[in-house]
């Protein structure tokens, strides 16, 4: 069960990871090559997991596969699990217990039945030893996703009796999946053409979409859908309270309606230290403009506020949190994406730490590459600015070196007469240095 | 020219002919071509400066890059000041050069210009000349400044011993432009001036 709880602490990562790379990084460490040729002679102590292939590509079947021969040599415990108090018989459309699962490769397992730590989801209290009928612990796994497969379905809507049926009470207890599954989609979008023969339930309309999605009887499914619904509804007026906003701010530089400009540039271009208004083309443009110096660009053209970023944004913001929001929104958006200059460790990203975009290296793990380097400006011969060379202290001696033996070797009696005089000098430091 | 500078001039011309505030501070824009490109503007010479009563008239080109560069500008009317070059008429304001903001327009301009005449930067000189009248005999370039306006832009002044000293030199067969110069940068000195043109 280990493998459950190490899935879900590295969720947060895993996600940001493309799903080619998933299998190798989701997991804590590396998996040991040697495990997987049957010959790392460190056993329980090797400092990379043992894991098999299988496991690695759907790592809670294979747990659940093999529940006490834990791969990771981690004993199973019940702090794995979250426990609450359930009475056992307030549940009666839970599934049956399973007894077996299979795993992607086909194979089946059946588990031992005297494990006490083996509780797959779904399970019955008949399952536990002891007879815990009336009231019993129950185990919720604390990942989410069920461990069931396709072969072996949980035993529902069949399932149900004449009086689940009748009796509200109990369709309440339904599982929302179940109750969800029970409504005819044909009928949800549009028209069934079973109509009252049809074998699903044909639900209620519901008052905000106006589609037949409420299930008659399950008062959980309602509130959900009412819930979602009221949510959309926001989101929905939330839209139009801001395209009402933003629909008359004009762009200072092109001057123009920022929402009647072409499709393409009809976005808002927010700068995080003033409250004026641009377009994120023009303000870009402006931004990128060669003929003025960066304290001047960088400022806003309105009122020389300088702003480090720009956030381009489909709608205006008002007030102070909406600005905040967006702004942490779109640094965190940012931050999903992997840095163009970084490359992976393989190049060098000129805003260092200050780096908005993500800096990982080959195996997926973050990497802090310090703060970003100064960048030094000087006039060349013509009075042009230019960006100043990055110099090595390495690079200066090595040369420094070359030119000292070639001038050596060029002049060999002033050559003698320099190694004289720092072998002299050589001298005199180890005087400094003496202590009688 | 590009698009988004045609439609900025067309909206910033409207802006300029139809504001009241404009009007009263006495700025104007003009357009010398159908295209856009060069527009006149007119400023009114502010009160308590030499240059009171004085109408200026200004040559703006649009560059193709606007309003990411700033606009062209120079005094057509001949104008005595320590910014404007008294020959070319070419201005020396930063935000003409280098401290331009693409939020800048053209009746922004027009209005630093008119601050600028009110407010003379010695320290930053077009015109080293008139900028070392200004600081060491402030009354003669005030009076200079003065005839200037009057002659040129219309100014209601009156500098008669100034007159004097023109019709002198003209007398002595140099014409009114060179002798107005020559005496205007010797502070009105006929000695110095005569020395300089005919040395």
């Amino acid at each position: 069960m280990a493998s459950l709880e190490r899935s879900t602490a590295s969720g947060p990562t895993g996600d940001r990871v493309k799903p080619d790379t998933a299998a190798v990084t989701a997991p804590l460490s590396p998996v040991c090559r040697f495990f997987l040729a049957g010959s790392c002679v460190y056993g329980d102590e090797c400092r990379y997991r043992h894991e098999s292939w299988l496991s690695r590509t759907r790592p809670d079947e294979a747990t659940v596969a093999e529940p006490h021969s834990d791969p990771y040599g981690v004993p199973l415990t019940f702090d794995t699990f979250a426990v609450d108090d359930v009475d056992a018989s307030q549940t009666p459309a839970l599934p049956a217990p399973i007894h077996s699962v299979s795993t992607s490769s086909g194979f089946t397992f059946t588990p031992d039945p005297d494990a006490p730590e083996f509780v797959p989801r779904g399970f019955n209290a008949s399952c536990l030893p002891g007879g815990l009928t009336a009231k019993s612990h129950r185990l919720v796994p604390l990942h989410p996703d069920p461990v069931v497969e396709e072969g072996h379905p949980p035993v529902e809507v069949g399932a149900r009796s004449w009086a689940q049926v009748v009796n509200p009470e109990a369709m309440a207890q339904l599982p929302m999946a179940d109750a969800e599954s029970q409504l005819c989609p044909f009928n949800m979008i549009g028209e069934c053409h079973y109509g009252e023969s049809c074998a699903y339930i044909h639900g209620d309309t519901c008052d905000y979409c106006g589609q037949d999605v409420l299930h008659p009887w399950h008062e959980g499914q309602r509130r959900k859908h009412h819930a979602i619904c009221m949510q959309s509804h926001e989101e929905a007026m939330e839209v139009s309270f801001a395209v009402a906003r933003s629909k008359d701010k004009t762009c200072g530089i092109c001057m123009e309606t920022v929402l009647d400009k072409n499709k393409g540039e009809a976005r808002f271009g927010i700068l995080p230290n003033c409250t004026h208004c641009f377009c994120l083309s023009c303000l870009r443009t402006w931004r990128q403009a060669k003929q003025f110096e960066n304290k001047i660009i960088r400022a806003c053209p309105e009122c020389r506020q300088t702003s480090d970023f720009i956030c381009p944004s489909r709608f205006w913001v008002d007030t102070p949190e909406d600005k905040d929001k967006l702004l942490t929104d779109y640094r965190l958006n940012l931050n999903k994406k992997e840095c163009k200059y970084f490359r992976r460790g393989r190049g060098e990203c000129p805003f260092g730490n200050k780096c908005f975009y993500r800096h990982v290296d080959a195996s997926g793990l973050a990497v802090d590459v310090g703060p970003p380097q100064t960048r030094t400006r000087r006039a060349n011969e013509n009075g042009d600015i230019t960006e100043a060379q990055r110099v090595l202290m390495m690079d200066f001696l090595n040369l420094r070196d070359e030119r000292g033996t070639r001038f050596l070797d060029i002049s060999t009696e002033f050559g003698q007469m320099l190694r004289l005089a720092l072998e002299v000098d050589l001298e005199d430091d180890d005087d400094d240095y003496y202590v009688p | 020219m590009s698009n988004i500078a045609q439609q900025r001039i067309q909206r910033e011309f409207r802006e300029v002919v139809k504001s009241d505030e404009v009007a009263k501070s006495g700025i104007e824009l003009a357009l010398a071509h159908d295209d856009l490109t060069e527009l006149v503007g007119t400023i009114k010479g502010p009160p308590d400066t030499p240059y009171e009563g004085g109408t200026y008239q200004l040559e703006i080109r649009i560059p193709d890059t606007y309003p990411f560069n700033p606009p062209k500008v120079r005094f057509v009317t001949k104008i005595w000041h320590p910014n404007i070059s008294s020959v070319t008429g070419a201005i020396c304001l930063d935000i003409l050069k280098d401290q331009w903001a693409a939020a800048m327009t053209l009746r922004t301009v027009l209005l630093s210009l008119q601050a600028l005449l009110a407010a003379p930067e010695p320290d930053d000189p077009q015109d080293a000349v008139v900028a070392r009248q200004f600081s060491a005999d402030y009354k003669t370039f005030f009076k200079t400044a003065q005839h200037w306006a009057s002659v040129f832009a219309g100014a209601p002044h009156e500098h008669p011993d100034f007159d004097r000293l023109l019709t002198k030199l003209k007398d002595m067969g140099v014409d009114e432009s060179s002798a107005r110069v020559a005496l205007s940068s010797c502070g009105w000195d006929i000695h110095r001036a005569t020395e300089q043109l005919f040395n």
